[in-house]
Formats: structure tokens, C-alpha cells, sequence
């Protein structure tokens, strides 16, 4: 009965040692928060020929190890268009980053992405990829 | 003529199959003779050697009264008629060949068979038991029959019960049984004849297939091996060849490729010239090719390593002979059909875990040019590669973010994720596998004809490459008389092997890979492929994997390999006395293969809406063309020998001499042709341009030798073997053709002595053999002695006219006048023990091999003389190595059943040092006296610069500008030593980093680094059997090889070679140096580094990045589950599973995963590049039946 006992507590430890050591996460890196695409001016419905902003605020910083990173703006059709470039910005004092003016020229539900390429030591770069569905007419 | 070939071999392959089977169930003739004896002994003698059989009363008179007949192949009737003529007695044959006996003027009996039940003619019995092995199991499906009358036999049930009517007193029950020594019982009453069977044991009683006849391995005194059935059978493997590879420690086996029509290369311990040469294979005493050969016909597997068992095949045999003996039908054997089906899929060995992201690999290859030259690979700017990020991760392409985009000049610009591997090659493919055997055999006639049907889809993945194969082997042997036996094996093999791409399967694996970064789709938005972007998307010139691409999407090239192989071998043997036997066989072998290729321009686009044609110019492999290349070869081999064994006492000899012949000869065609009037019709006769090949080639050669052998062993005890042949061979001057080459071999079975008695309990069998042996090696050209001239070439790109190249012809080098015979000389020195009842084996064998007079050039000539230098017999070779292989087999009861294990293990080891050459200057490069075969020279790395200053202060003493470092001098943004770089010695001290005057006294900072021959050859094998249950393993590898990976090596060496290159292995980066990574594998990243000979890692080998080829690989696996069901309709019916090549353990895998430790060598373009058709691991389910 002791034995027993013993055995019992013993796979107990076990088992509660293992199961959090499993699950803990040892990945220090970490990429920024930020917060959702705020466009400006902000509207249900917007028309074709429609010039707006997109803006985006960091709300938690990257890991340490961090050693470089380049964000940009882009827009679900611009895709298809060789003419049309990513707009890269970089974040203000603030912690926002804001797009340039982009014209709204495809009606329907269009997306507007926010973009990062976050570099870490030894090749560990990560995407960052936002999007904000809005609805556009002619 | 094709056609008409190919029904002809069938037309004749039937017809033998059909005579065959038909001869067992019609013969019926019967010679006996005998004198003056008792009619009741007549009537024996008949029953021996026919199938009557008489039922008579004993009390009949003239029983005694003597006979005399003498017939030959005489009727039934004919016979009995002798018999009974002026006899009081007659007789009346009815149905089942039974005979009744009766007396003259009384009633015949009607119903003969009753009568012989009824009438107490001859008294029989019911007899009834059951058949157990030494464990008591029941044996089932063991024979048991009458001796002299196989038509009153059974088989055992599933209990091992059996039940005999129809007995006489007298007659002779025997039992055989597959592994078990047959066994006969006198019947003497009715009732119950229980019988256990002994196991035979296999390794004292052993008969070993040599030379010309046959031997018991205790009486051996060469250095011989067996590989059996079982261990090559029912293998998941294309061939013979692969189903091979690894079984012995001395056979050297590797596939030139894992393709499905690979060729296989051979040797025996180690490479017998350093001209090559392989192993002489005769399959059933006929020279042929090993993957040829169906494994599951083959019974046994003899090969024979030193000279001393290979003397008596003289010419060919200087690198070892491997005896091939297929299965045969036995006398007296109820028919028996197996078939073995089974069916499963191929993957490759290695990782195939390559970089798919457009963006990762032109950042890779960008940076990689960028650092060498100054320039990125392609021009993609900072725009683009947003483009390709955020398309990372995608593996498909979608509408929203497509992979190609007209840009506003209309150039496509690529933006994809293509997964270049998986667009060209198949990660798993099926393959099917049937096999059909039927064997058995009469009184007089026995049969084995098997036939397998063998299909395969290769690697390919655009117009899957596809092979298959058919091979059909039917034997018959017929005894004739007593004295005379008469026997007939045929085989025919055919295999086709279809594919798409270019005539060359090599150059694809070479080049389909340049140009193919993953950012790049196989084709546009308008389904055109890509191939030129030189200057569109790349910096430089670039085509799309060198045409690959477009060819393949194209679809209109077509390749097609048919070879097929007919022999048909006739012998007879006579046998005048028990003692002495005469033999003389002709085979005739004809093999044909046939070589179609097609090509064609091809279409490919760069730009929206402009299609552009590749063409010949452009591409070689883009003529409209088509070529055809018929090779038939025919060998006819004559072997007429004699052997007499006559026994005194204890004197025991054996003597065997003859003539073997072997006429050769081949014969090639090759015809090419341009443009054709379709693409789609693959015909010389609609091709209407310039005939760009046209090829007649012709050679023969015969060999004839004369040999003798004989045997002697005193009580056998005392062995010996003295054996010579005198061959003569074509391929030399007339002067120079004849050369005698003896051997001599001993043993002495100390076992045998009195002084063994007190140790006989345990130790079964004890041997000490010494053999010495002088071959010949007639493999050089046919011609090598004759001055050639060559016509009938065509200058390149000279013409006369415009449109007619310029023919011309030239001499080849002048040969010397007294070129002959390389000689091979071994001493071998082995040692045979048994112990436990012959459950431990060991055997054991050291040898020394000089080969003399080896085919090289020979002295360095002025040059006025005007011509290469020829080549004479000039050089020696000394090759040193060792074999041991031990087993273990045992039973023991488990829960009531027997569980059988066996384990095994063999391992070997050969060196070679070239002991002369005419090299006096010792340059490297090529032999020289002292030079171990295999030998690698490279420069010493001590590690990779940790800072800038250690570099920069590395230059200040050690200029490495001129050879290692030149590039890293004179090229790119860096130039110069940094950190990151490899860090040379200057291991002689003088401040350069130089080859010096590449001679082995003056090296430089180079010294021998590795060696590239395959050392420690080893197997180890193990099986169990319980209950039904079978699980059997086989591991083989080798112990030690050195590789330095070739300059085109490119899943090694990633953008270090070429930049450019599709296949990045998925954790490249994690490997390649940089500030965060200093403890890196690859220096820093810079292109062309391991390509070019003034390159870092390209001038030579180095060694940091010399690789270990050694490797345990998992051969086989096969577990297997005999059904303990319908016996009443199968014999056996087991379901088993195979793998083959399933895993393997090598230190290359530490920093190359993607290259087979046993294809790093192989390349169809370069040397140790690794370019070729992957191995493949199988799995397949299968299931044998037995009925």
C-alpha cells in the first residue's frame, strides 16, 4: 500500500513537472503589437476616386534582440499593378505609422495592408501582415 | 527486322516453354537392360525405370525362370512383350501403367487394378503417420511416396499426417522436405511409419557451385562465398543487381544511379587495375548482365575471390568470378506453383527539404553574387522584394496576389513560391512486381519455368518517366538414359524505359536546376514557359533552368530505351561410369538495344504576347532531329569438358579438363537526321535535312582456353587443388594472344585428426586453407594493338558549300608492338571453423593481389615524335586486404512452437598501393609509386577568421593571392580577407598558400588529406520464424570513405557554387557564416567560392569540408505471416511487408541531408557532384502462394 502510494505521488510530481515544462514557451524574440488600421477619414462606405490615410500604432515594442525592420503600406489591388510600389514609412516619435495618400480607383470590398519585415540575429526575420477591409462603390 | 526479331525470340520462347511442359507428360519410353536374371527381378528392374508397376501371386510358377532384355527407348509393350516371350506366364496391361502377372490358359483379370486389390496378386498395405521435424512440429506439405512409383505419393496435411494405400511389403517409403536430408523407410507391415526429419545441415554437407562442377564447401580450398536463395529472393528490388548489393563483404556492388535502367558496378575485392575491370558474371554458365536477371529465379550465388577458385575461367576471371545459378526442377517432385505478388511505391533516400520562397531564395543567391563580383544575381530592387514578402509563405498561387506581372514594357516580373523540386520530380511513386514460377519433375524429366512482370515509375514528374520489364526463364533437364542427360535453359528479358526531356538523363540533373531561383513560375499568365530573362530579371544571362523548363512544359521531346536479351543454352551430359562424366554445352546469347531520341524547337516567352522559339542554335538539345541507335551484340559460348572422380580407399580424386570457347560480336548503328516534317511523327524517313550522325561500327572477339583442374583430398582431410589455363585471346598481337596461368591451393581439415577427438563434442569442423593463383585480365579495347583510323567525322561548323560539313578522318596514338596480358597474382590465406553442431560459423581469409604489367602510357617520348605516347604493360598494382563473416543459427522451443534465429555479420577491407609506374618527377595527378589508391591532396583549414584583424593580420604574413584566395583578392565589395573567411596553413612554412610544384616531394602546403576508396566494408543480417510469424533484417555499410564534394556538388554547396541554383536545403542559411552565426559551418557567404580553381574552396580539396561517406544503411526489412489457412488449397499462403533501403545513419547527414552517402560519388557529367538519379526506399506488401 505504501508502495503504491509512493508510486502515485511519485508520477504525480512527474506529471505536473512535465506538462507545464511542454507547454512553457522558451522563444524569447518576439515581434511588435500594433494596434488595428485606422483610415482616415473614416467612413462606412467609400466611392471611387476617394483619397485616404491609413495609420497604425505600435503597442508593444519588439524583443531586444531586435536588429532591424521595414514597414510599408499596401492595397489588396495593387497586387496585379507592376506601376504600383509598396509605400514604406517608418514610425514617428509616437509610435505611429502613417501611409501616404492612396486614391481609392477599384470599387467592391477592397483591403488595406500594413506590412513588416522584422529582422532578428541569425536570419530570423518575420512578417508582419495587417489588413482593413473596407467598402468601396463607384 | 525489328519486329520480325522480337516475334521471332518469342515464337522460340514459347515453342521451348510448350516442349518443356509437354515432354513430361508424354514420355513414356523405357531402356533397361539386363541378362539372364529371374523374371520376378526383371520385373523390378523395370518398375525402376519406367512407371508399370506388377501385381502377381507369388506362388505363381516361373517366377524364377531367368529373362534377358536389352531395349532402348523401347515401348511399354515392347518390353513386356520381351519379358513374357516363351513364358508360362502373361500378362495384361490396364489403366495407371498396372501390370497383372497371370498364368498362360487361365482367365485374364478384366479390371487389372482390381484385380490387384482384390485378388491378393501382391500383398499392399494402408500405411498412414505423420512427418515432424527434430522439434516434433508437424512438417506440412512434406513428401512422402513410394520409392520407384511417384505416382503413389502425398503430401503432408496441416497436422504433417499422411495416409498411403497401395503399399507392397518391400516397397520404400521416402520423405523429402525442403531443408530437411531426405529420408527412406522399408515397409514391412501395414499401419503406422511416423518419421522425424533432421534438418540437413547446411554448412558440412553444403555443396558450393565452383568452376565447372560442383564442390563441397568442407573440401573447398579457395577463397569462396555462397549467397543463398533466401537472401535475395522475394526482394523488392528491380534486379538481381540491387538485390545483391551488400550480401558479401568482398562484393563491391554500387548502381551507377537509383534510376530504373541503372547499370551496376562491380568488383571483388577492390578494383583489380587501375584500367577497371569487372568481376566475370555467369549466369547458369553464361556471361551476362546482373540486372538482367530476375532475383527471385536464382537459387544461389557463388562468387569466387581469389585465384586460385577463379583459375579455371582464366581471361576474364582476374577480377573474381560470380556464379549465378538459377533454380532448377527436381526428379520426383510433384508440380509445384508459387507466385509472389506484390505491389508498393518508391521515395527518395534523402531530404528533399529545399527553399521554396521566392523571396528567401533571391535574397540567398543576391547576396551570395552580390559578395563574390559586386552584383546581385538579379535586378530586383527593394519594391520587388516587398512584393515577394509579402507573397512569403504562399505555396499556391492566387488571384489577388498573382506570381507574375506584365511590367509596362511587357517583361514578365516574378513573384512567385515555386517549388522547383516538386515541379520536377515525383516524391512517391508506385511500382508492381509479379512473379509466377512452376516447377516439378517425373521420373525422367524435370522443369522450372518462371516468368515476371515488372513495372516502375520513375522520378520524373512531367511526362512521368516510366519503366518496365518482362524476363521469362524456362529449364528443362531430361534423362534421356541412365548414362545420358540432356538439358535446356532459355531466357528472354525485355525492358523498355520511356521518358521525356533530353537523350541525355544526366545532363538533365546537370543543368535543370540552373536559373530556376523559386521567385521564378515554370510558366506566365498565357501558359507560356520560361526560359530567357537575361537582362529582363537577372543581371547577366540567364535561361530558365538551361531550357529545361520549356522543353518539359513543351512536351514533344521523347526518349526511348528498349533492350532486349534472348540465350538459349543447350547441354548434355554423359555419364559412362558413376565415376567419370562428360559435358559440353552452347549457348548462344543475343542482346539488342535500341536507342530512340526526338527533338524539337521549342516555345517560351518573355514578354506578353511575343512567343519566341528555342531553337538548335540556341540550344543543342532544341534541333528538329531524330536519332535512332541499334546495338545488337550476339555471344556464342562452347564449353566441352570431362571429369573423372575415381576413389582409392581413401585417396579421393578428381580431375576436370577442358576447352571453353566465347566468340563475340558487336555490332552498332546510329543514324540522325533533321527535320522532320512533324513534331509529332518520330521517323528517320520523314526527316528531310542534314544527316547530322551516321555510325557503322563493328568488333569482334573470341577467346578460346584450354583448362584442367584436379582435385585431390586424402580421407578428407588432407586438400588439394592444382588448376591452369591456357587462354588465347583476340585482343592482342598475334605473337603476344596465348598466356598460361596456373594456380595452386591447399587445405587441411585438422578436425579430421585423432588429436581432435576430445574437443569433437563442440567443435564441429575445423580448416586452414592457402591458395595461389595467376590470371590474366584481357580487358583492354579490342583493337588496342592495332593503329587505327578513324573516318568519317565531320569538322564543326566547316563547311565548303554553306550547308555540308567537311568530313575528315584521324589516327589514333601509335600502340606498342609487344602489348599483352595485364597478370593477376594472388596469395590468399583463409581459415573455415564450425562449432556447436555447426550452429557457429566463421570463416576467415587474408590476401595479397599484385597485379603486373597493367595497360598505361608509357615513357614520356620527345616531342617530335608527333603522336601521344602509346600504351604498353608498365605498371603494378598491390592490393592488401582481409574478409571475416560469422553466423549463428539455433531453435528452441517458445510457447509450444519452435522459434529458428539466425544472426550473421561480414566485414572486409582491401587497400591498393601502386608499386610501379613510370611517374619518375611522383607529380600528382597521376600515379606514382607509393600511392595508395584513392588517395585525396588537399590544403589544411584550421577554421574561419573570428574579426577582420585576425584576417588582416593573417595577409600580412601569408599570401594566398596567387592560388586559394585569388577571387576573395580581386573581386566583389570585400576584397580582401575578412571575418567569416577560411583560414588556410601554411603548413610548409613559407608563407604562401600554394600547391608548390604539385609533385609529391615538393607539395606545397598540400598533403594526402583522405581517400575516396570505400574502406570496411560490413553486413549484418539477422531473421526469426515463430508461430507463422517471420521478421528478417539486413544492415549494410561501409566503414570509412572520404568524399570532397565536386564544384558542381550544388545541394552541398548551395550559391558557394553557382548562384543560381533551385535546390537550397531548407536550414541553409542557419549554417552559412555571419556576425550572429561565427560558429557557422560555411564561411561567408560569397558565390563561386567552391567553383573556380582560384577560389577558396574550389581550388582544392580542403580539410574543412572534407565529408564522410561512411553509412549503416537498412537494406532490407520483411516481416512476413505464413496463414494458417485453406491448406486444403495452398501450400503456403503468406502476406508479408518489404522495405528496402528504408534508412540510413551517416556522418555526411550532419551538414548534408540531401545527398545519398552512396550517389555522392556518382555523376552521369562530373565527377562527385552528386548530379544524378536518386536512390529510392521502398515499401511494399506482397504475397506469396504456394499451391
Amino acid at each position: 500500500m505504501f508502495k503504491t502510494k509512493c508510486i502515485y505521488y511519485l508520477m504525480l510530481v512527474l506529471l505536473l513537472g512535465v506538462v507545464p515544462a511542454s507547454c512553457s514557451d522558451d522563444d524569447s524574440t518576439h515581434v511588435p503589437s500594433f494596434s488595428v488600421i485606422k483610415v482616415t477619414p473614416e467612413k462606412d462606405v467609400y466611392k471611387v476616386g476617394d483619397v485616404v490615410r491609413c495609420s497604425i500604432s505600435q503597442t508593444a515594442p519588439a524583443s531586444e534582440d531586435l536588429r532591424d525592420a521595414s514597414y510599408w503600406w499596401y492595397a489588396s489591388w495593387w497586387f496585379a499593378d507592376s506601376e504600383m510600389k509598396a509605400d514604406f514609412q517608418e514610425f514617428d516619435a509616437d509610435g505611429v505609422n502613417t501611409s501616404s495618400e492612396i486614391t481609392l480607383t477599384q470599387a467592391g470590398d477592397v483591403t488595406l495592408y500594413f506590412f513588416g519585415r522584422v529582422e532578428f540575429p541569425n536570419y530570423d526575420w518575420r512578417k508582419v501582415e495587417i489588413g482593413k477591409k473596407i467598402k468601396v462603390v463607384e | 527486322m525489328r519486329i520480325s526479331l522480337q516475334h521471332q525470340s518469342r515464337r522460340l520462347l514459347a515453342l521451348t516453354v510448350a516442349v518443356a511442359v509437354s515432354a513430361v507428360s508424354v514420355w513414356a519410353d523405357i531402356t533397361v537392360s539386363f541378362s539372364k536374371i529371374p523374371l520376378s527381378r526383371a520385373m523390378r528392374e523395370v518398375e525402376r525405370v519406367s512407371e508399370l508397376r506388377f501385381f502377381y501371386k507369388s506362388t505363381l510358377p516361373g517366377l524364377d525362370r531367368p529373362v534377358s532384355v536389352s531395349v532402348k527407348n523401347a515401348t511399354e509393350r515392347q518390353v513386356l512383350d520381351r519379358m513374357f516371350a516363351g513364358s508360362k506366364l502373361d500378362y495384361r496391361l490396364g489403366a495407371n501403367n498396372n501390370v497383372a502377372v497371370f498364368e498362360k490358359g487361365t482367365e485374364p483379370p478384366k479390371d487389372v487394378t482390381a484385380a490387384a486389390r482384390e485378388g491378393g496378386v501382391k500383398e499392399t498395405f494402408t500405411v498412414n503417420g505423420r512427418v515432424t521435424d527434430e522439434n516434433d512440429e508437424p512438417l506440412i506439405g512434406a513428401s512422402v511416396r513410394v520409392k520407384g512409383n511417384p505416382s503413389n505419393g502425398v503430401a503432408t496435411d496441416v497436422d504433417g499426417n499422411y495416409t498411403l494405400n497401395n503399399v507392397a511389403k518391400g516397397d520404400v517409403l521416402e520423405f523429402t522436405y525442403v531443408g530437411y536430408t531426405p529420408a527412406s523407410v522399408k515397409v514391412t507391415h501395414g499401419g503406422a511409419y511416423d518419421y522425424r526429419m533432421n534438418a540437413a545441415d547446411n554448412v558440412l554437407n553444403e555443396v558450393v557451385i565452383v568452376g565447372y562442377g560442383s564442390q563441397k564447401k568442407v573440401n573447398l580450398t579457395g577463397a569462396v562465398s555462397v549467397v543463398k536463395a533466401k537472401d535475395v529472393n522475394g526482394r523488392p528490388t528491380g534486379n538481381a543487381a540491387t538485390a545483391l548489393q551488400g550480401a558479401d563483404p568482398a562484393l563491391n556492388l554500387s548502381m551507377g544511379s537509383g534510376g530504373p535502367n541503372a547499370g551496376a558496378s562491380i568488383n571483388i575485392r577492390g578494383v583489380a587495375s587501375i584500367n577497371g575491370g569487372s568481376p566475370l558474371v555467369l549466369v547458369d554458365g553464361v556471361e551476362m548482365d546482373l540486372t538482367r536477371v530476375n532475383a527471385n529465379d536464382i537459387e544461389s550465388v557463388s562468387i569466387l575471390k581469389d585465384a586460385s577458385a577463379a583459375a579455371i575461367y582464366g581471361a576474364k576471371a582476374s577480377a573474381g568470378v560470380v556464379l549465378v545459378t538459377t533454380k532448377s526442377g527436381e526428379l520426383d517432385a510433384t508440380p509445384k506453383v508459387s507466385a509472389d505478388l506484390k505491389a508498393g511505391w518508391r521515395r527518395q533516400t534523402v531530404s528533399t527539404d529545399f527553399v521554396t520562397s521566392g523571396f528567401w531564395s533571391t535574397y540567398i543567391n543576391d547576396q551570395a553574387n552580390l559578395n563574390h563580383g559586386g552584383n546581385p544575381y538579379t535586378n530586383y530592387d527593394e519594391y520587388d522584394y516587398a512584393e515577394m514578402w509579402m507573397r512569403l509563405g504562399q505555396t499556391t498561387e492566387s488571384a489577388e496576389r498573382p506570381w507574375a506581372i506584365p511590367t509596362s514594357d511587357k517583361h514578365w516580373r516574378y513573384y512567385a513560391n515555386h517549388d522547383w523540386y516538386s515541379h520536377y520530380y515525383r516524391k512517391s511513386r508506385p511500382m508492381q512486381d509479379y512473379n509466377v514460377s512452376i516447377t516439378g519433375g517425373s521420373k525422367r524429366v524435370n522443369y522450372y519455368v518462371s516468368g515476371r512482370a515488372y513495372f516502375e515509375d520513375g522520378v520524373m514528374n512531367i511526362d512521368n518517366d516510366k519503366y518496365k520489364s518482362y524476363s521469362m526463364r524456362a529449364k528443362l533437364d531430361i534423362k534421356v538414359t541412365d548414362w545420358l542427360k540432356y538439358r535446356v535453359n532459355t531466357s528472354f528479358f525485355e525492358s523498355t524505359y520511356e521518358r521525356s526531356g533530353s537523350s541525355d538523363l544526366n545532363d538533365f540533373f546537370y543543368r535543370s536546376a540552373n536559373h530556376a531561383l523559386a521567385s521564378f513560375p515554370s510558366t506566365n499568365p498565357d501558359g507560356t514557359s520560361l526560359w530567357d530573362i537575361s537582362g529582363i530579371i537577372t543581371v547577366g544571362t540567364a535561361k530558365v533552368s538551361d531550357g529545361y523548363n520549356a522543353l518539359l512544359n513543351y512536351g514533344k521531346h521523347k526518349n526511348k530505351d528498349q533492350n532486349r536479351e534472348f540465350m538459349v543454352k543447350n547441354a548434355i551430359e554423359i555419364t559412362p561410369v558413376s565415376w567419370w562424366t562428360i559435358n559440353a554445352d552452347y549457348a548462344y546469347l543475343y542482346r539488342n538495344l535500341n536507342r530512340e531520341m526526338r527533338r524539337v524547337p521549342v516555345p517560351y516567352s518573355n514578354t506578353d504576347g511575343i512567343v519566341g522559339w528555342i531553337d538548335g542554335a540556341a540550344d543543342s538539345m532544341c534541333w528538329d532531329m531524330f536519332t535512332r541507335g541499334m546495338t545488337n551484340n550476339t555471344t556464342q559460348t562452347i564449353n566441352a569438358y570431362t571429369t573423372v572422380s575415381p576413389s582409392f580407399g581413401d585417396h579421393n580424386l578428381k580431375v576436370t579438363a577442358g576447352f571453353n570457347g566465347e566468340i563475340y560480336r558487336h555490332l552498332y548503328f546510329k543514324g540522325e537526321r533533321q527535320d522532320l516534317m512533324s513534331p509529332d511523327v518520330n521517323s528517320l524517313n520523314i526527316a528531310t535535312g542534314e544527316v547530322k550522325d551516321f555510325k557503322d561500327e563493328i568488333n569482334n572477339s573470341v577467346t578460346y582456353g584450354y583448362f584442367a583442374r584436379v582435385n585431390y583430398d586424402y580421407a578428407g582431410k588432407y586438400l588439394l587443388e592444382l588448376s591452369g589455363r591456357y587462354d588465347g585471346s583476340s585482343r592482342f598481337a598475334k605473337n603476344h594472344r596465348w598466356g598460361f596461368f596456373p594456380s595452386a591451393s591447399a587445405g587441411w581439415r585438422f578436425s579430421e585428426e585423432n588429436f581432435f577427438e576430445p574437443v569433437r563434442d563442440w567443435w564441429s569442423n575445423g580448416k586452414i586453407r592457402l591458395s595461389y593463383g595467376s590470371l590474366g585480365n584481357q580487358q583492354v579495347g579490342y583493337y588496342d594493338y592495332i593503329q587505327k583510323i578513324t573516318t568519317n567525322q565531320l569538322m564543326d561548323n566547316l563547311t565548303f558549300d554553306g550547308t555540308t560539313y567537311v568530313p575528315y578522318a584521324s589516327v589514333s596514338a601509335p600502340p606498342a608492338s609487344d602489348l599483352t596480358w595485364e597478370k593477376v597474382i594472388t596469395y590468399n590465406a583463409g581459415l573455415d571453423l564450425s562449432f556447436l553442431n555447426s550452429r557457429l560459423n566463421f570463416t576467415g581469409d587474408m590476401y595479397i593481389r599484385d597485379t603486373k604489367d597493367m595497360l598505361t602510357s608509357g615513357a614520356d617520348l620527345t616531342a617530335v615524335y608527333g603522336a601521344s605516347v602509346p600504351k604498353a604493360n608498365c605498371a603494378d598494382l598491390r592490393t592488401k586486404g582481409w574478409e571475416l563473416a560469422v553466423s549463428w543459427n539455433d531453435d528452441f522451443k517458445l510457447l509450444g512452437s519452435t522459434f529458428r534465429y539466425s544472426v550473421g555479420a561480414g566485414i572486409g577491407d582491401y587497400s591498393s598501393k601502386i608499386t610501379k609506374f613510370d611517374n619518375s618527377n611522383y607529380k600528382i595527378g597521376s600515379h606514382y609509386v607509393g600511392e595508395r589508391l584513392g588517395e585525396i591532396w588537399g590544403y589544411t583549414i584550421d577554421g574561419l577568421f573570428s574579426s577582420d584583424e585576425e584576417a588582416a593580420e593573417y595577409m600580412k604574413h601569408i599570401d594566398g593571392s596567387t592560388y586559394v584566395y585569388s577571387d576573395i583578392y580581386t573581386q566583389g565589395p570585400y576584397r580582401g580577407l575578412h571575418a567569416g573567411d577560411v583560414r588556410y596553413v601554411d603548413v610548409d612554412g613559407n608563407g604562401e598558400i600554394t600547391p608548390g610544384e604539385g609533385t609529391v616531394k615538393k607539395p606545397g602546403d598540400m598533403r594526402v588529406i583522405g581517400n575516396s576508396t570505400p574502406r570496411y566494408n560490413y553486413n549484418f543480417r539477422g531473421s526469426i520464424e515463430w508461430k507463422g510469424i517471420d521478421i528478417s533484417a539486413f544492415f549494410q555499410g561501409i566503414g570509412k570513405c572520404d568524399w570532397y564534394p565536386g564544384n558542381e556538388a550544388r545541394t552541398f554547396w548551395g550559391p558557394y557554387c553557382r548562384p543560381y541554383n533551385a535546390y537550397l536545403p531548407a536550414d541553409f542559411l542557419s549554417n552559412v557564416w555571419n556576425e550572429d552565426n561565427p560558429d557557422a559551418y560555411f564561411p561567408r557567404l560569397r558565390s563561386y567560392e567552391a567553383y573556380g580553381s582560384k577560389n577558396s574552396m574550389g581550388a582544392g580539396p580542403n580539410t574543412r569540408y572534407l565529408q564522410s561517406l561512411a553509412y549503416l544503411r537498412l537494406k532490407n526489412l520483411t516481416v512476413g505471416y505464413t496463414l494458417p489457412v485453406l491448406k486444403q488449397y495452398f501450400q503456403e499462403l503468406r502476406l508479408y511487408f518489404s522495405g528496402e533501403n528504408l534508412c540510413y545513419w551517416s556522418p555526411l547527414k550532419k551538414h548534408c541531408k540531401t545527398i545519398d552517402p552512396e550517389t555522392a560519388t556518382n555523376s552521369g557529367k562530373k565527377t562527385n557532384d552528386a548530379l544524378t538519379y536518386g536512390f529510392s526506399k521502398s515499401f511494399s506488401f506482397g504475397v506469396n502462394i504456394v499451391f
